[in-house]
């Protein structure tokens, strides 16, 4: 692997900028590298991104154009990959709950995700749960993560249990929420199966869901 | 509870608006008068118990959020009907602050029954969208009639009993909404002149919407307020502060005189916060600072009172929402407490409940005003 464009890519990543996030993939493909080995590389990336966070020299729209440009790359790079490939962790269905269409924080969550070396389906926002149970039955995911950024929508998540559980599918997966108006009662009372409080936790809950 | 009905609702704000006028007789001090000795630094009866009460009021007052957010006499009546309930002092004067400007330049709006209004796509989606925009009329364009009929409203019934308010996004907050976030993030770095540009047009549009109120008021005072969650730390960046909302907030308040503007600080501990809380109210002219915490404690009251004290610059402290909805009345008190004791003597701070949110327990929601009546009683005695 090119080391000098691996190195360009995680600077790019770091630094937000997605045309040279997409030029250093591009680059790494005609390279020859692996698509999964750059999405390590890019992982990589995001975890550093994830520290300056933590660290507070970096803020929210430091991680969103990073998601941004992680994001970018990635679009180049999963037409090359066959779904639910070994080499990922896992595989999870993520979406924003009916009726809430905020999804600053859920891309965030979806990029850390994709960085740490999960295969994420993004469904986007305002979910309905009938979208989900597709998503589930096509991906066949061992993760549903679902978000709800007011407090209205909680019972969405509830819902969409309710609604795993009829149509069969739930017993096959682990079911994961977060948000902003989620805390950790809430996994009891909707029936999921963990909660995540942010981005890093969403990835370390995740890792920890798949061993289960 | 009442069933609100078209043919009632006159009456109903009616017998409300009496029952808090006579709630507010009873005591020394008028609302305006406690706000004004506070303002001066001086010692009124007891601290006002103000509070952003929204999506709670509906709740309580037995209205959707939808009707709160589109229909001024239910707002106003939700309100006072939960100033009343709760027994503080300031009825709020409008629901959702962060959209109207969006939505009366053409945004597609989401009204949920049960939270609030959300914008569903930015309106400027690429560079040329902005040309397209005109300042909107906001005698008529979108809910701009809405808060000019609830401003006259509350006036009418209220009178010298409390203050309304001019409300309005700040820019940052206001940029966010017809760019959306991402956008404007990526713009303030590929295009630092366009999202400029961006800011200019709101700060045209945000004079347009407060003058409108002010002229529907017909000259009476009004408390003129900016909204700007969405530049406080870390939904922002110190840098974007420093770049992009201080210099636009400062243009605005140059317009339209001095504002209390909820933005520009951090909301979590971050290197250098002391400086940034500074500078957002000394650099723009802000009327009042303000403090809104999300991690538990981490600003020390003693530092806010010293900043008021040294700048001669009212502080508003906020009460942390997590307390509020999660914590226990007692916790709740001991915390107002601890927090009245450094702030109020000499008055220029003021103690407030930052955001009830709608499931709030009403035992918690009766600990924060309690408390705040208790223990903020002039002369402090803690």
């Amino acid at each position: 692997m090119s080391e000098n464009t691996l190195s360009k890519l995680q600077e790019a990543i770091i630094n937000g900028e997605s045309d040279a996030t997409k030029e250093a993939v591009q680059k790494l493909l005609r390279e020859g590298v692996k698509p999964i080995d750059i999405i390590k590389g890019m992982g990589k990336a995001m975890d550093e991104v994830g520290k300056k966070y933590e660290n507070k020299e970096y803020f929210v729209p430091d991680l969103v154009m990073a998601a941004e440009a992680m994001s970018e790359g990635l679009k180049l790079i999963l037409p090359q990959l066959q779904t639910a490939s070994k080499e990922f962790l896992g595989k999870i269905v993520m979406g924003v709950c009916q009726g809430d269409v905020h999804d600053i924080g859920k891309n965030i969550v979806v990029a850390m995700l994709r960085g740490a070396g999960f295969y994420v389906v993004d469904l986007g926002t305002d979910v309905s749960p009938q979208k989900f149970i597709e998503a589930i039955k096509k991906e066949n995911p061992q993760i549903v993560g679902a978000s709800s950024y007011i407090s209205t929508t909680i019972d969405e998540l509830r819902k969409l249990n309710e609604e795993m559980k009829k149509a069969g599918v739930r017993k096959k997966i682990k079911y994961l929420i977060g948000g902003a108006s989620v805390y950790p009662k809430h996994v009891e009372e909707v029936g999921a199966d963990a909660f995540a409080n942010d981005a890093l936790e969403a990835v370390e809950v995740a890792k920890k869901l798949v061993k289960a | 509870m009442v069933k609100l009905t078209e043919a009632n609702i006159d009456a109903e704000i009616n017998k409300l608006a009496e029952k808090f006028k006579e709630m507010a007789s009873k005591e020394p001090h008028t609302t305006i008068e406690r706000f004004t000795k506070i303002f001066m630094f001086q010692e009124p009866d007891r601290m006002p118990v103000f509070m952003q009460i929204h999506d709670h009021a509906a709740k309580v007052a037995g209205i959707t959020v939808r009707e709160l957010c589109t229909d001024p006499k239910k707002m106003i009546y939700a309100q006072l009907f939960t100033a009343i309930k709760y027994k503080f002092d300031i009825p709020g004067a409008f629901a959702d602050a962060y959209n109207y400007e969006a939505e009366a330049l053409g945004a597609k709006m989401l009204f949920p029954e049960d939270s609030f209004p959300v914008i569903l796509e930015p309106l400027i989606k690429e560079p040329k969208d902005l040309e397209k925009l005109d300042i909107p009329d906001f005698t008529k364009a979108g809910r701009g009639p809405y808060v000019i009929e609830g401003s006259k409203l509350y006036l009418e019934k209220l009178g010298e009993y409390a203050f309304t308010t001019l409300v309005a996004s700040a820019p940052w907050s206001m940029a966010v909404q017809i760019r959306g976030f991402n956008n404007l993030v990526r713009d303030t770095r590929k295009n630092p002149e366009f999202a400029h540009k961006i800011l200019d047009f709101c700060v045209d549009v945000i004079e347009a919407f407060v003058k409108a109120q002010k002229e529907a008021l017909g000259g009476v005072a009004a408390f003129p307020a900016l909204a700007d969650a969405f530049s406080c730390i870390p939904p922002t960046s110190p840098q974007l502060v420093y770049d992009y909302v201080i210099p636009h907030t400062t243009e605005i308040m140059k317009r339209l005189g001095p504002m209390m503007w909820a933005g520009g600080f951090p909301v979590m501990e971050i290197p250098g916060w002391e400086k940034i809380m500074e500078d957002v109210v000394v650099k723009t002219g802000s009327l009042v600072g303000m403090v809104v915490m999300l991690e538990s404690d981490w600003l020390p009251p003693e530092k806010i009172k010293e900043m008021s004290n040294r700048l001669k610059k009212p502080w508003f402290f906020g009460v942390r929402a997590g307390i509020i909805s999660k914590g226990t009345p007692k916790e709740i008190e001991n915390h107002v407490k601890k927090l009245i004791k450094v702030l109020a003597p000499g008055g220029g701070c003021m103690v407030f409940g930052d955001q009830v949110p709608r499931d709030t327990p009403p035992e918690n929601v009766e600990a924060l005003v309690n408390s705040i009546k208790k223990y903020g009683k002039y002369p402090i005695s803690i």
